[in-house]
């Protein structure tokens, strides 16, 4: 069998290159890991608010995507299998350790990856309105308050953008359920969030 | 479009699609119009609005310089423990054929 270049495995679609991984291409592992370690890392946060513990769940995502990697099948777009695998270790570790309930957007002394976000919207730093970054602030507080099953699909769809059918085969809910919860958990963002989020003041 | 016939379920769906910009020109006059009747459901879409427009302000959260470094050696490990798990169970499989 003629063997998979490098080159052409960054080429192939997310669900070729895991084939090639069942086939036993190693370096195909490599390319599922640039292409999602970030995407990944920024769901994760919003359950773990803490870069080490983030990191340590999309390792562990990556080695099970690796450890069940025949039991992939096409069917299932990469990602939305990546995704169930991630929000599934989320769920676990956030029920054994119940420490989500405080959060503080300063950096953590205790954690020796602590570092500061990435700010990829450059209008932040010209408009430079302390509103809007007090309002991102609180938002991000708001989210770790939301109901769980309400926090996941307002997670999946408004900060990783997925489609409804995606987050309903990583939820394991119809369709109809994850647009009940988006919508209901919209509003309980809006009850939290109270002044922060007033029309006439943006 | 709208009247006091369309369900619950409908207006749901309209909502999402109006904050996702999924609706044509012609539904979004038609719910804009039935907004301005229903101010307290105005309220609550042009909040959501308002939210939508600040997770595209929300700091990314990315992977840290040492997670690739920390990953191979994860995987190298797993590889390891891959491959000792095949060899006893090759192992095995002569013990038996012996």
């Amino acid at each position: 069998m003629k063997a998979t270049t490098n080159a052409q495995l960054h080429q192939m679609s997310d669900e070729d290159v895991m084939e090639q991984l069942q086939a036993g291409v190693i370096q195909a592992f490599d390319i599922i890991v640039n292409r999602y370690k970030d995407r990944l890392h920024n769901f994760l946060f919003r359950y773990t608010h803490n870069h080490e513990d983030c990191e340590d769940l999309v390792q562990e995502t990556f080695l099970r995507v690796y450890r069940s990697r025949h039991s992939y099948e096409r069917i299932a777009k990469l990602s939305t299998w990546m995704y169930t695998i991630a929000l599934n270790l989320a769920k676990t570790m956030y029920k054994k350790k119940q420490r989500m309930t405080t959060i503080s957007m300063h950096a953590d002394e205790s954690d020796p990856d602590s570092r500061d976000f990435v700010i990829e919207d450059n209008a932040i730093l010209q408009d430079d309105s302390l509103h809007v970054k007090m309002c991102v602030s609180e938002l991000e507080k708001a989210l770790l308050e939301l109901n769980e099953d309400f926090r996941e699909v307002i997670v999946l769809r408004d900060i990783q953008q997925l489609t409804y059918e995606e987050i309903a085969d990583i939820t394991g809910t119809a369709m109809g359920t994850v647009k009940s919860r988006i919508n209901r958990g919209r509003q309980q963002l809006q009850d939290i969030l109270g002044d922060f989020v007033k029309s006439e003041t943006f | 479009m709208f009247s006091k016939q369309t369900n619950e379920h409908q207006i749901r769906d309209f909502i999402l699609d109006y904050i996702d910009q999924n609706l044509s020109v012609a539904e979004v006059k038609s719910f804009e119009e039935y907004l301005s009747n229903t101010p307290e459901l105005q309220k609550n879409v042009q909040e959501s609005k308002v939210i939508r427009d600040l997770y595209y302000r929300m700091p990314v959260a990315k992977t840290g310089k040492n997670f690739d470094q920390r990953m191979v050696a994860r995987f190298a490990l797993e590889l390891e423990r891959e491959t000792t798990q095949r060899n006893k169970a090759n192992d095995f499989a002569e013990l038996i054929t012996d």
